[in-house]
C-alpha cells in the first residue's frame, strides 16, 4: 500500500517544499508562546477568525502520510501556503462568553464548503440566519457556502468566501464542522473545537478567565485558578487545561480522494470517486494524532501539521498546594462511540455538549465514572486529579515482596521505583523514558480495536498517557 | 546514541548497584515465596485472597456451522474456540514455592470468564487495616510456545492506584512466563468493577483474559428498611436501604471474534480494525449455556458434538421469589455496546462505573429502564423486584437478553444464542432454590 501512495506523496512533498522558508518562521514564531502540553488557544481580540479550506498531510505513527481537507488559520490563497498552514484538527477557538465570534471562512477546495456550529444560537451567515440551502427543492447544505476554487491555467483559485458569526452565550466546549457533503468533509478533517470562557453569573459573580502563562517555567503557572462555567464546583487549574478531540480515518476514502484533488489540479473537474458505503475507519486518533505521537508536545517538529499534544501532564492532588483539578474537554468528532478510559483514578464528568451537569434548580449531578464514552458530535468535560490514597514511600513501603527486575517485564515509562519522585534499577537495554521518578498512567479507547492500527500493529491507536510529576519543587526537566 | 554515561546512567547504576546488594541480602530472608533474589521484600507472611494463573485453553461456544475459523480443527472434543485467560489456582495460594507442580498442571486450563473475584471495602481510616493481595503467575501458552507473552492483572476502575498495582506493562510492569507478582490493594470504593490482562491490551482483553470485581460496601451487615423491607446486603454506602438487595447475580459481557481467535492458534495474526464479533458471551458462556447451573459439565452441542463446560464454570441464571429484590451487576468487556433488556420487569439503575447515581450532591439520579445501554469498559448495577408468581409450581420465566440482535445469535445463524439467559421467579414456598442465597452468583466461594 505504501507503494500505491508514493506518487501522490511525492507530489504532495512537492507542494509543501515550495514554502519551506515559510514553514521555518511560522513554527519558530508559535513555538516561544505554547505550553508543551495541554490546550493551545487561538484568540483574536475583536473575536473574529479566519480559516482557509485546504488540503493538508497528517502522519500516523506506522509511517503513512494520509492526505486530508480542513483548516489552516488565517486567509490564504496560495495552496502550497496553505497545506503549510494546515492542521489537523481544525484551530482551536478560544472566546468568552457574550463575546460575538466571528469566521471568515475561505476556499481553496474543489467542493463548496460550508460552516456549522452545533449547541450555537442564531448563528448568522452572511449576515443572515444560517438555514440549510436548498436547490431546486433539494438540500444542498446544512449552511450557506462558500464556493469551491477553481483550476485557472493550472493554477488554484480561491472560491467565494463566506463569514458566519454567533455571540458566546452560553460557556462549554463546541466544535465547528463542515456543513455540507458533510458526510464526507467531516472524516476527512473538517472539524474543530470552539471554547467558551465564562464570564459572570447571574448573581454577578465573576468567573472569568485570567490565566498567567510564563513559557518555559512549569512551577511558575501552578497555583492559579479558572471555571469551565459559572459556577464555583468547575474550577480548574488553567496550567492543566487539555483538549482530547477523538477522530478516525479510513485511509482507502483519503486515499481516493487525494487522487481525485490530483486529477482535478490536472484537468479542473472534480469527481469523488469514492462509495462512502464502502468506509471502514482503520486509524483512531487523539488529537489527530495516533500512538506514540499522542504523547509528543505541542507543535512537535516532526508533525507539522498535527500541533496538539494529547499528554495529560499534573501533578498529584493535595488540599493545600495543589487543590484544583486538570480540565480535559473530550470532544467526538468521528462516527461511533468512543469509551474513553483514563488510568489511574476516576474522571468527574461536570459538563455535556456546553452544559454544565446539573438539575433543573441548579443542583450539581456531576458524576465519578472510570469509562467516558464519548459519542458523535458529543464534548465530554471532566475533572481529574490523582493522589496516592496510601501515600507509598520508602518509609511507607508497599505491602507486598517485590521481585528483582530480571523476573519482570519492565515497561518503557517504569521508573524502576513504586515511588513517587524515586527512581530504581532498571534492566539494562531498556527504553528508561522516566526523568525524575514521575508515575505514568495510561488512557485509552476501551473499544480496544480502536487502539490499533492497520494492518494489525497494536498500541498505535487512540491512546495515550497521563504524566504525573511529583510535587513541586522537584528536579523534573 | 551516544555510549558516553550520563550523569542520570551513572546514578542509576549506582542504584543498580545498591539494589544488587539489599538484593543480596533479602536472599537470605523472608521472601514470602518469590523467586529470588528479590528488589524488596514484604514484611510478614502474604497471603493472597486470590491466585491466579495467566495461560490458554479452550472453550465450548456452541454454534452452527463450519468456516474456515469456526470451530477450530485443532479443539479438543467438545470445544471450539482457542482462548486465553486466568486460571483460578487460589487453592494453592499458601504453597511455597508459589509455581508448583499442582499450578502448573493448570497449563492450557485458562477459565472463561476469569475467576469471578470479591472484596469487602475496606476503610482508609482503621489503623488495622489489610491490604487484599492478588497474586498472579505466568504459565505461558501451551498451544504457543512460540510466544512469550508477559501477564498482568489491571483492576479497571480502581482509584488513586499507582502504576506498580495498576498492571498496565507500559508504566510498570508484567509477569513473564514462570514468574510470580503479588498486586496490593485498599479498596475504599465499593461497587461493580471488572478486571483484565493489560499485556497486549487489544488481544489479552479479546481472547478472554477477563472478569468481575466487586466491592461489598462497609454498610453491609447492617440491618436498613427500605420499602417495607429490611437489608443486611446493598449495593452502595445508600445510608437509606435504597440499594438494599436480596440476591445478586453478575452478567459479565465479553465477546469473541472467530477469525482472531483462530489466528492465535494457527499462529497468525489479524488486522484489528476488521474486528466483528461472532460470539457474544455472558459470564463466559452463550445461550443456551447461559441458563446451564454453575459447574455443570456438558454445554450444548457443536455439529452433533456435546459441548465441554468444564472450564467455563459460570451459570448466567439469576433465580428469585416474588417480592425479593435482585442486584444485576452488569459488565461489559466486550468491544461492541451491549443493550441489555429485561422483558417484562423494569429494572432500576442504581449505579454506574461503581458510583452509585446520587451525584456529589445527594440528588437521586436512579432511573427505571427495561434496556441497559453498558458500553466497553462500564459497569452498571440494576435492582429489580421479582413480580408475583403465576400459580403452580413451577417457575415464571423472564428473558434477559442483548437488544442488539447480532448480540443473540451464535456465529450469525438463525436461532437465538449470545448474551441470553433467563431470570426464573419461583413461587414463594418452593423448595427449589435457597431461602437465601449461598453466596454471590449461587457461588458458595463468594460468599
Amino acid at each position: 500500500m505504501k507503494r500505491r501512495l508514493l506518487p501522490a506523496i511525492l507530489a504532495a512533498l512537492a507542494i509543501l517544499l515550495v514554502s519551506g522558508t515559510q514553514r521555518g518562521t511560522a513554527l519558530a514564531q508559535a513555538l516561544p508562546t505554547d505550553p508543551r502540553n495541554g490546550v493551545i488557544c487561538e484568540t483574536s481580540t475583536d473575536g473574529h477568525f479566519d480559516l482557509t479550506a485546504t488540503i493538508g498531510y497528517a502522519l500516523m505513527s506506522d509511517g503513512n502520510a494520509i492526505h486530508m481537507w480542513g483548516y489552516a488559520l488565517g486567509e490564504h490563497s496560495d495552496v502550497s501556503v496553505a497545506a503549510e498552514h494546515y492542521q489537523y484538527p481544525g484551530p482551536i477557538l478560544c472566546v468568552n462568553q457574550g463575546d460575538t465570534l466571528s469566521i471568515t471562512l475561505h476556499n481553496l477546495l474543489p467542493e463548496d464548503t460550508s460552516l456549522i456550529f452545533p449547541g450555537q444560537d442564531n448563528v448568522q451567515a452572511g449576515n443572515a440566519l444560517s438555514q440549510p440551502q436548498f436547490s431546486a427543492g433539494t438540500l444542498t447544505s446544512l449552511a450557506p457556502v462558500a464556493q469551491a476554487a477553481a483550476i485557472v491555467s493550472g493554477n488554484v483559485v480561491s472560491g467565494s468566501t463566506m463569514t458566519y458569526s454567533f455571540v458566546a452565550s452560553q460557556p462549554g466546549t463546541y466544535m465547528y464542522e463542515s456543513g455540507t457533503n458533510a458526510g464526507v468533509q467531516v472524516q476527512m478533517g473538517m472539524f474543530g473545537t470552539i471554547i467558551v470562557r465564562p464570564t459572570v453569573d447571574a448573581n454577578g459573580n465573576d468567573f472569568s478567565y485570567h490565566y498567567n502563562y510564563h513559557d518555559g517555567n512549569r512551577a511558575a503557572n501552578e497555583g492559579q485558578v479558572a471555571y469551565a462555567y459559572a459556577r464555583p464546583d468547575s474550577a480548574y487549574n488553567p496550567a492543566h487545561e487539555h483538549v482530547e478531540i477523538l477522530s478516525e480515518i479510513d485511509p482507502f476514502m483519503h486515499q481516493a480522494y487525494e487522487s481525485d484533488f490530483i486529477s482535478w489540479m490536472g484537468t479542473g473537474d472534480f469527481t469523488a470517486q469514492f462509495d462512502m458505503q464502502n468506509y471502514v475507519a482503520r486509524y483512531f486518533l487523539i488529537n489527530g494524532r495516533t500512538f506514540p505521537d499522542t504523547m509528543a508536545d505541542n507543535n512537535a517538529a516532526w508533525l507539522p501539521n498535527q500541533p496538539y499534544s494529547a499528554l495529560v501532564h499534573i501533578y498529584p492532588y493535595d488540599a493545600a498546594t495543589n487543590p484544583n483539578p486538570a480540565l480535559v474537554r473530550y470532544v467526538g468528532a468521528g462516527t461511533q462511540d468512543y469509551p474513553f478510559h483514563p488510568h489511574g483514578n476516576d474522571s468527574l464528568v461536570i459538563g455535556r455538549d456546553g452544559r454544565a451537569l446539573v438539575n433543573a434548580s441548579g443542583a450539581d449531578l456531576s458524576m465519578y465514572k472510570f469509562s467516558i464514552p464519548v459519542g458523535p458530535g458529543q464534548t465530554w468535560d471532566i475533572t481529574f486529579d490523582w493522589k496516592d490514597d496510601n501515600n507509598y514511600s520508602s518509609s511507607n513501603p508497599i505491602p507486598v515482596t517485590v521481585p528483582q527486575t530480571a523476573n519482570l517485564t519492565v515497561g518503557p515509562y517504569w521508573s524502576g521505583s513504586a515511588y513517587l519522585g524515586s527512581s530504581g534499577a532498571l534492566p539494562p537495554g531498556g527504553e528508561g523514558y522516566s526523568q525524575c521518578g514521575e508515575y505514568y498512567h495510561i488512557a485509552h479507547n476501551h473499544a480496544l480495536q480502536q487502539m490499533t492500527s492497520w494492518g494489525g500493529i497494536t498500541l498505535s491507536g487512540q491512546a495515550t498517557y497521563t504524566r504525573i510529576d511529583p510535587p513541586l519543587p522537584n528536579n523534573c526537566p | 546514541m551516544s555510549k558516553r554515561l550520563s550523569r542520570r546512567g551513572f546514578l542509576k547504576l549506582g542504584l543498580g548497584a545498591a539494589a544488587g546488594a539489599a538484593g543480596a541480602q533479602l536472599f537470605l530472608s523472608s521472601r514470602a515465596g518469590s523467586l529470588s533474589p528479590v528488589a524488596q521484600a514484604a514484611q510478614g507472611t502474604i497471603i493472597p485472597k486470590y491466585y491466579l494463573a495467566g495461560t490458554d485453553g479452550w472453550a465450548s461456544l456452541p454454534g452452527v456451522g463450519n468456516t474456515h475459523f469456526y470451530p477450530d480443527t485443532w479443539a479438543p472434543t467438545g470445544k471450539t474456540s482457542y482462548m486465553f485467560g486466568f486460571a483460578d489456582v487460589s487453592a494453592y495460594k499458601t504453597v511455597n514455592p508459589p509455581v508448583s507442580a499442582d499450578v502448573l498442571g493448570f497449563k492450557q486450563k485458562a477459565q472463561s470468564c476469569a475467576p469471578m473475584m470479591y472484596f469487602d471495602e475496606v476503610d482508609p481510616n482503621d489503623p488495622n487495616k489489610q491490604p487484599y493481595v492478588v497474586r498472579l503467575t505466568n504459565l505461558g501458552l501451551a498451544m504457543r510456545p512460540d510466544l512469550v507473552d508477559s501477564h498482568t492483572v489491571h483492576w479497571h476502575g480502581f482509584r488513586n492506584v499507582i502504576p506498580m498495582f495498576d498492571g498496565e506493562p507500559g508504566s510498570s510492569m508484567a509477569v513473564p512466563i514462570g514468574r510470580v507478582f503479588d498486586y496490593a490493594y485498599y479498596p475504599y470504593e465499593c461497587g461493580t468493577y471488572m478486571y483484565h490482562c493489560h499485556f497486549e491490551d487489544t488481544e489479552h482483553v479479546h481472547m478472554g483474559m477477563v472478569g468481575p470485581v466487586v466491592v461489598r460496601p462497609k454498610q453491609n451487615g447492617t440491618s436498613k428498611t427500605y420499602g417495607g423491607r429490611t437489608f443486611t446486603k446493598f449495593a452502595y454506602n445508600d445510608g437509606d436501604g435504597s440499594t438494599g438487595y436480596d440476591r445478586e447475580y453478575v452478567m459479565f459481557l465479553s465477546e469473541v471474534w472467530n477469525e482472531s481467535h483462530w489466528d492465535d492458534a494457527h499462529i497468525q495474526l489479524p488486522d484489528w480494525t476488521d474486528y466483528k464479533a461472532d460470539f457474544y458471551l455472558i459470564n463466559g458462556r452463550v445461550y443456551p449455556d447461559t441458563i446451564k447451573e454453575n459447574g455443570e459439565a456438558v454445554g450444548a452441542p457443536t455439529n452433533g458434538v456435546p459441548g465441554d463446560l468444564g472450564d467455563q464454570p459460570y451459570s448466567a441464571l439469576a433465580k428469585c421469589k416474588p417480592g425479593e429484590r435482585v442486584l444485576l451487576r452488569f459488565v461489559n468487556l466486550g468491544f461492541t455496546k451491549a443493550s441489555m433488556t429485561l422483558a417484562g420487569i423494569r429494572m432500576r439503575v442504581v449505579g454506574m462505573d461503581a458510583v452509585q447515581l446520587k451525584g456529589k450532591s445527594n440528588v437521586d439520579g436512579s432511573y427505571e429502564t427495561n434496556t441497559i445501554q453498558i458500553g466497553p469498559g462500564e459497569s452498571v448495577d440494576a435492582i429489580f423486584t421479582a413480580p408475583a408468581h403465576s400459580g403452580g409450581s413451577g417457575y415464571d420465566s423472564y428473558m434477559l437478553y442483548n437488544r442488539n440482535i447480532p448480540g443473540i445469535s451464535n456465529n450469525g445463524n438463525a436461532g437465538l444464542g449470545g448474551q441470553m439467559t433467563e431470570v426464573r421467579v419461583y413461587p414463594a414456598n418452593s423448595n427449589a432454590i435457597s431461602a437465601t442465597q449461598v453466596g454471590p452468583n449461587d457461588l458458595a466461594y463468594l460468599a
